[in-house]
């Protein structure tokens, strides 16, 4: 991502060789998607329901790699708010896709700590290897590059958040490693980490 | 009072505000941008940076945000210092990084607030060479115009139409340089408040898109202080004129009623003064071109000549002044308001409820500081938006007494709305149907109208026993009732609000005696009763009969006047058509040509509010003076000229044939009429003068004013003279300013202030920022409660609605845009009106075999129409609601049994 005004983020950030779905594409969860927003929605009064809005963009993001405009009205919906209450989060948190994104995303922190301890590097490593520039998908569609902001293991720098997992104190060659190791193991790469994210 | 040292000098200023209040208060000029007087403080845009100290020996002091500082007793400050003023400066730089250079043709140039901001702070160059991020800017509806690319981000546009207004389709997007405000998808902003956006934003990213048809610079508007007339709340506006076209309204703030907001009628429905259906010219029935203003007065006095007999219908929508003449020329015992039967009784029961008491009217500022609201019956934002705004703001005055407690201060708006987070005090709702006010209630109640005046009945009898208590089972639970009365009970300041909007007696004397309930219970209980029209309270405060009777009175053959009213509105198109049958000559004063003036005989050409002064009276009682803004073009006059005019040329009215100015015309209503005495005091009169000038309607800067008429003449005409009003038409006299000479609060026709271009430049003219004007908010209220007040309303409650098996009750619904007459004829008004429809209930569709968005008929005693069909799912069982004043509802008498069935039959 740069803050370069020359730069349109839109044509660049997240390209993928996939198809966009059309503005219009209804979204549906799955039953089992449903019934786990169902869960949590539990947690929360009838009246709150809007307190759900995170986890709710999660699991579409979870079912279909990107958050589509239908996906953000099917999600008001749910949660009886409107569909610019969903856009106002959905548009404010780098987490969240607007636009199709390989199957892991590498998200490189580039605050402080981690970039004095040689994020730059890290990205430099990883755009060799994937032959792709921060922002871009690479052509298989496996992986996608972003650099980001904090991801709050600053004593752990430099870190590379792939998905939901972190993967910390990464140099270079550590970072080629794990890429190889993604394409050959798939998910179970990421099963080695440190921390991962709690499950929703 | 607290000391405050500014720039080493004291100053005593009000407890409990900031440094920006108190520095604008006392007359500093201060940059800012987030900052609002009604939305609060965030101290986002660091813009109002001042230098604070710690005491007189502290000489370095450190930058603190004005507007996020309190102005406690002996705070030192300083606005001039160097480092304030270089921070401030880049500040105003930052701004303007990505802000285009575009004001040459931005609609905001010369009234931009942010213009005037980077002025005060002298940031002249543009350092930054990059290029400057854009958007897509949106299709908002007609109303908002929407450019993004101008955009500083202060976020005053989502804290008025989120927080303050209630909406929910708007909001920011995005963060950083790329924050975008709009709506998820192109489309129709929802609030009917948004037009507000227009003065909220302090530059060019939301404009008024109805000045876009016909722009005109601010400076090159010719205005005048004006009342809306589309809704009985009576807010202040300044009309703009230039070559005869009204261009716009803007908001002018009146403490006491509409503050610095206005709904999206008022600001948007001006535009039926310049549409295809004017009268500009008397028309004769049967001449094909304009007849001479001398012959059609000839021809319309020469029956009035002949004696007694005529009938003159008055209007609630035309000025006190208009209404008054028509009774002086037809006599008191034959001047009928011109209200329907059923709208005369209840608007005289509201006049009635108000002079007699105990509660005194709820002004907007007393809904809006009300802490308990009772709403029964009143759909509010479609038929007095305004009122809505207010109660929305009510219902934060109780939780914020929580965050006094935790000594936050009121302005610091972030910090309260941490603590109170959704709380939100008691305002309950009573109505037939959900309404947009519903999502801030503590409770809705949705029951048929004798079962709200059921509830009211039972709150009141829980407030006093002496109340009577309904019989048998209610629409709303015991509790609730319990909770609603205690809540308004402890309330320090409770309201009712009601209305004659349902037509129903029961719900207005129901909300009476919970008011009077309050009242006994020494609760100093205030009371809102919304009525229809601009001056309903007024037309009813004349006397006068209703429409039935005058139909009654009238002998055949008889010539019947029409003042300002389209009579197949009032009474259906039957009994007026039987009415123009019975009478002999037909005149209709009126400025726009309605079904009524096509059937006329002879047509007058009136002025609408732009074109004559006149005196409004508002729900609350409140008489106000709209002034004239241009001299319409063709033989257009005031109502009231052209009523004398027939007196003089039938030798009737007596000493009204001899009125020459307005002063004339009121001073004889206030004589004739106590209940008026002071509506001569309403404004200032037209020998009042400033620096022994009269005050100019032109600004300083109006241009080309030589050669504004050069296709017409090289010379220069004279300007027109004003006999009504203390103004004058051009830039000729004083120009309004704040002190040490401000106009007086009624006669300012548009605020500015040195350095202060925009609508901003109100905070000037206010005793504090944020308060009444200097001089007293404009307006005088005619009805205050007697003393000790009237004993409560004597017989029972209602018995329950009982639903039909085979017909409905109908009761009528209101549409915000649509159901007011002369709004609707605005294009951009029209283009959100509904078509005609009747609304019923799931289970009621489903009974009557209809489908939503199909067609139904109603078939009713006063005839069969055609209506579509709309899904409401709060409706109560048995009760459809039908859409009134739309575009293709032909009139029906409401509440009424119908059948209803679908059209499809028919055929």
């Amino acid at each position: 991502m740069s803050f370069h005004a020359k730069m349109a983020y839109d044509a660049t950030f997240q390209k993928s060789a996939r198809e966009l779905a059309p503005d219009d594409a209804p979204f549906a969860y799955t039953p089992e998607n449903r019934a786990r927003l169902d869960a949590i929605l539990e947690r929360y009064p009838a009246d709150r329901k809007r307190s759900a809005v995170l986890p709710a963009l999660y699991l579409v993001q979870y079912q279909q790699g990107y958050i589509t405009p239908g996906a953000m009205r099917a999600v008001a919906e749910a949660l009886a708010i409107t569909p610019a209450d969903v856009e106002d989060v959905v548009s404010y948190y780098t987490m969240f896709h607007t636009r199709p994104v390989g199957k892991y995303v590498l998200n490189v922190c580039r605050t402080l700590s981690c970039a004095v301890n040689g994020a730059g590097r890290v990205v430099e490593e990883l755009c060799a290897k994937l032959g792709i520039r921060p922002g871009e998908t690479d052509p298989t569609g496996t992986f996608t590059l972003v650099e980001v902001e904090c991801l709050g293991a600053c004593d752990r720098a430099p870190v590379v958040m792939v998905n939901d997992a972190w993967h910390e104190c990464l140099d270079p060659a550590a970072a080629g490693r794990l890429v190889d190791d993604l394409r050959a193991r798939g998910e179970a790469a990421l099963s080695g980490c440190l921390h991962k994210v709690e499950e929703q | 009072m607290a000391t405050i040292f500014i720039d080493q000098r004291s100053y005593d200023v009000p407890d409990g505000m900031n440094l920006l209040d108190a520095s604008l208060t006392l007359g500093f000029n201060l940059p800012y941008f987030c900052w609002h007087p009604a939305l609060g403080s965030v101290g986002a845009c660091r813009q109002c940076a001042v230098k604070q100290f710690r005491d007189e020996k502290d000489m370095r002091g450190r930058l603190v945000m004005a507007c996020m500082t309190a102005a406690a007793p002996n705070t030192r400050i300083s606005i001039d210092d160097p480092d304030a003023r270089e921070f401030r400066k880049s500040v105003g730089e930052w701004l303007m990084v990505h802000h285009p250079h575009d004001c040459p043709v931005c609609d905001e140039g010369g009234e931009c607030h942010l213009q005037d901001m980077e002025v005060m702070d002298q940031q002249t160059y543009r350092r930054y060479r990059g290029l400057k991020r854009t958007f897509r800017n949106q299709d908002l509806g007609p109303f908002v115009n929407h450019e993004m690319n101008r955009c500083i981000q202060c976020y005053r546009c989502v804290r008025f139409y989120r927080d303050y207004a209630g909406g929910r389709d708007f909001d920011a997007f995005f963060l950083r340089d790329r924050v975008f405000f709009g709506r998820q998808s192109d489309g129709v902003l929802e609030s009917p408040f948004s037009g507000n956006l227009v003065e909220v934003c302090p530059t060019g990213v939301f404009t008024d898109k109805t000045l876009k048809l016909h722009f005109t610079r601010k400076w090159d508007e010719r205005t005048a202080p004006s009342i809306c007339v589309h809704c009985a709340a009576g807010c202040n506006t300044i009309a703009g004129e230039r070559y005869g076209l009204l261009r716009r309204i803007r908001n002018r703030f009146n403490g006491e009623v509409n503050g610095y907001f206005l709904c999206d009628r008022g600001r948007y429905g001006y535009e039926f003064v310049n549409g295809p259906r004017r009268v500009r010219a008397p028309r004769i029935a049967g001449r094909a071109d304009a007849a001479a203003p001398s012959d059609a007065v000839a021809r319309a006095a020469s029956p009035l000549a002949g004696g007694s007999g005529a009938i003159g219908i008055g209007s609630p929508r035309a000025s006190l002044e208009a209404n008054f003449a028509l009774r002086a020329l037809v006599g008191p015992d034959r001047f009928c308001s011109g209200m329907g039967a059923a709208e005369h009784r209840l608007v005289s029961e509201v006049l009635r409820l108000l002079q007699e008491g105990p509660a005194p009217a709820a002004s907007l500022h007393d809904a809006a500081q009300a802490d308990a609201v009772l709403v029964l019956g009143e759909d509010v934002t479609n038929t007095a938006p305004m009122l809505a705004l207010a109660l929305r703001q009510s219902v934060r005055q109780q939780p914020m007494k929580a965050a006094a407690a935790l000594r936050i201060p009121a302005w610091d708006d972030t910090a309260v709305r941490n603590a109170l987070q959704d709380e939100r005090g008691p305002l309950y709702i009573a109505t037939v149907a959900a309404t947009p006010l519903d999502d801030v209630a503590a409770a809705t109640m949705h029951a048929a109208p004798d079962d709200l005046a059921r509830i009211g009945c039972a709150i009141a009898h829980a407030l006093d026993q002496a109340a009577p208590s309904p019989r048998g089972a209610l629409a709303a639970d015991a509790a609730l009732v319990g909770r609603i009365a205690g809540a308004l009970r402890a309330a320090e300041r409770p309201l009712v609000v009601a209305g004659v909007s349902l037509a129903s007696q029961a719900v207005l004397d129901a909300a009476a005696r919970v008011a009077h309930a309050l009242h006994a219970a020494g609760r100093p209980v205030r009371i809102a009763l919304v009525v229809p029209e601009c001056n309903s309270l007024g037309a009813a405060m004349l006397g006068g009969c209703d429409l039935d009777d005058a139909t009654a009175l009238l002998w055949p053959g008889s010539p019947l006047i029409v003042l300002e009213n389209d009579l197949p509105r009032r009474c259906g198109a039957d009994r007026a058509a039987r009415l123009f049958e019975r009478a002999g000559e037909l005149v209709v004063v009126d400025h726009t040509l309605t079904p009524t003036a096509e059937r006329a005989t002879i047509v007058l050409p009136a002025a609408t509010f732009a074109e004559g002064d006149g005196t409004y009276v508002n729900g609350e009682g409140r008489a106000q003076r709209a002034f004239q803004v241009f001299v319409a073009g063709g033989d257009v006059q005031e109502s009231w000229r052209w009523l004398r005019d027939l007196m003089r040329a039938s030798g009737r009215g007596g000493a009204a044939a001899a009125w020459e100015t307005l002063d004339d015309v009121t001073g004889a209503l206030a004589r004739e009429l106590p209940a008026f005495a002071a509506v001569r005091d309403v404004a200032p009169p037209a020998t009042f003068r400033i620096a022994g000038t009269r005050i100019a309607r032109e600004p300083a800067r109006y241009s080309g004013r030589t050669a504004r008429d050069a296709n017409v003449t090289v010379h220069e005409p004279e300007p027109p003279g004003d006999p009504d009003s203390a103004l004058s038409f051009t830039m000729e006299g004083f120009q309004a300013q704040p002190p040490p000479a401000q106009p007086p609060s009624a006669l300012i026709p548009r605020f500015w202030a040195p350095g202060w271009n925009s609508v901003q430049s109100v905070n000037y003219y206010q005793t504090v920022v944020g308060g009444p004007l200097r001089g007293g908010d404009p307006g005088l209220r005619l009805i205050e409660p007697a003393a000790p007040g009237a004993p409560a309303a004597a017989g029972r409650a209602p018995s329950a609605f009982e639903p039909d098996d085979r017909d409905w009750l109908c009761v009528p619904m209101y549409e915000i845009f649509g159901s007011e007459e002369l709004s609707a004829l605005a294009p951009s008004v029209a283009a959100l009106a509904p078509r005609a429809y009747v609304a019923l209930n799931d289970g009621d569709l489903h009974r009557a075999g209809l489908r939503e968005g199909g067609d139904a008929v109603v078939a009713s005693a006063d005839g069969t129409c055609r209506l579509q069909v709309r899904r409401v799912a709060s409706l109560p069982p048995g009760v459809a609601g039908i859409g009134v004043g739309l575009q293709g509802a032909p009139w029906m008498r409401l509440p009424d049994r119908a059948r209803i069935h679908p059209a499809e039959r028919d055929r």
